[in-house]
């Protein structure tokens, strides 16, 4: 019930008397459509200045998949880019063959990549490895998202050497970072922790950059939603599967309770990366006796997997 | 109490100056359409979005909300025959 003292119907933005739309309860500030939308594109902006994740004469491969983030991505690096000379942006979609699922954020990815005039490569786990993941998958359907996550982040490697980016973009929110640093943690994986994907492989991959990392999932909503631009797609069938999910509705329950917790979560990080910087970085780099890729061990995580699953 | 009692009956009657929590608005209808497509309706009074979105079991973090089709923020307040409709932020993408 709303008794004295109670809020306004429709609180205005904290910059311009305008209806808000979005409430950031960790500043307690308000912001209606045109403020939000210029935060959000200028703390991504920010990121990228301050990381050096995009340089002049940069090609950008989007790994967009066709779902919220990746969207968000590509709309914000286009509006971006006008202001960097000589940036181009090419998009790159992995069909992983994830029947009921992946054949509509496809099509979402084409009409996108359309509408911005981006050159768009797409490439396929059959392609790639001879199957689709949902053969990969039977019986071991728990395993879901390792299985994927190796065998994605090769075929994304591969668009991205196809199409000669210098970068790949991928649409990591601060939700997913959080949520990989919990996980990390709670694995007891410091190595992990305190990896960087942009430098691991010491250049032998393309970097990866992740200029959406401090948005939150539920701004990048908000965003589309102002855009005209959210579609109601269906969430990855195998996520049920996964740790991401329970640490997903533990890391959601403690942001609502106390706002910046994730944010926060991405400050440890940083703070255990400088206090490891140096220490943990020792391991020479190897090439897979197998693929002659970059790897930690003598055999790379692909090659063990495909050999696992006898591909 | 007698007062309380008779207004409820619909009894015309003078009411105190100063009330301890404000009488409900029998005229305030909120309809709710759910993440699911499916539609209900509460008759609580006015209240606002974050208090509506608790007392239907919904993290406000995992949704987005449109009253009368306009996004608003979950300190905004429904009443009086909005209709309110629940976004679920799908993950991943």
């Amino acid at each position: 019930m709303v008794h004295e003292n109670s809020p306004v119907k429709t609180p205005s933005c904290s910059l311009c008397n305008e209806p808000a739309v979005y409430h950031d309860k960790k500043t307690g500030r308000h912001f209606c459509r045109d403020h939000f939308i210029a935060d959000v594109e200028g703390r991504v902006a920010d990121t990228i200045r301050s990381r050096n994740l995009i340089v002049p004469g940069d090609h950008v491969a989007i790994a967009l998949s066709g779902g919220k983030d990746s969207t968000a991505l590509l709309m914000i690096l286009a509006r971006l880019l006008p202001s960097w000379d000589t940036v181009r942006l090419t998009a790159v979609t992995i069909d992983e063959g994830i029947a009921g699922y992946r054949e509509d954020t496809i099509h979402s990815a084409d009409q996108m990549a359309a509408k911005y005039r981006l050159c768009h490569t797409c490439v396929s786990f059959l392609e790639l490895f001879g199957g689709t993941l949902d053969a990969f998958l039977k019986g071991c359907e728990p395993e879901a998202c390792s299985v994927c996550g190796i065998l994605r982040r090769k075929a994304l490697n591969v668009g991205a050497e196809r199409v000669g980016a210098t970068r790949l973009a991928t649409g990591h929110n601060l939700d997913d970072e959080a949520q990989s640093v919990f996980m990390n943690v709670l694995r007891g994986d410091l190595p992990r922790l305190v990896r960087d994907s942009g430098s691991d492989s010491k250049g032998m991959f393309i970097p990866r950059i992740k200029p959406l990392m401090f948005i939150s999932e539920k701004e990048i909503a908000v965003y589309l939603m102002l855009h005209g631009a959210w579609a109601d797609l269906p969430e990855c069938p195998y996520a049920v599967h996964a740790l991401r999910r329970e640490v997903r509705g533990m890391l959601a329950t403690l942001e609502s309770k106390h706002p910046g917790t994730m944010l926060h979560l991405m400050e440890s990080k940083a703070k255990i990366e400088a206090h490891c910087s140096g220490v943990l970085d020792t391991e020479p780099v190897r090439h897979c006796r197998e693929c002659n890729d970059p790897c930690s061990g003598e055999t790379c995580q692909l090659c063990q997997l495909k050999g696992r699953l006898g591909i | 109490m007698r007062w309380c009692q008779q207004w409820l009956t619909g009894i015309q009657i003078p009411k105190p100056d100063i009330y301890a929590i404000s009488p409900p608005s029998t005229s305030t209808i909120v309809k709710i359409i759910l993440p699911d497509k499916s539609c209900r309706t509460t008759g609580s009074g006015p209240l606002t979005v974050e208090a509506l979105l608790r007392d239907l079991g919904i993290d406000p973090i995992a949704v987005i909300v449109a009253r009368n089709g306009t996004l608003v923020t979950e300190d905004s307040v429904v009443e009086n025959e909005d209709e309110v409709r629940i976004i679920r932020i799908a993950h991943g993408g």
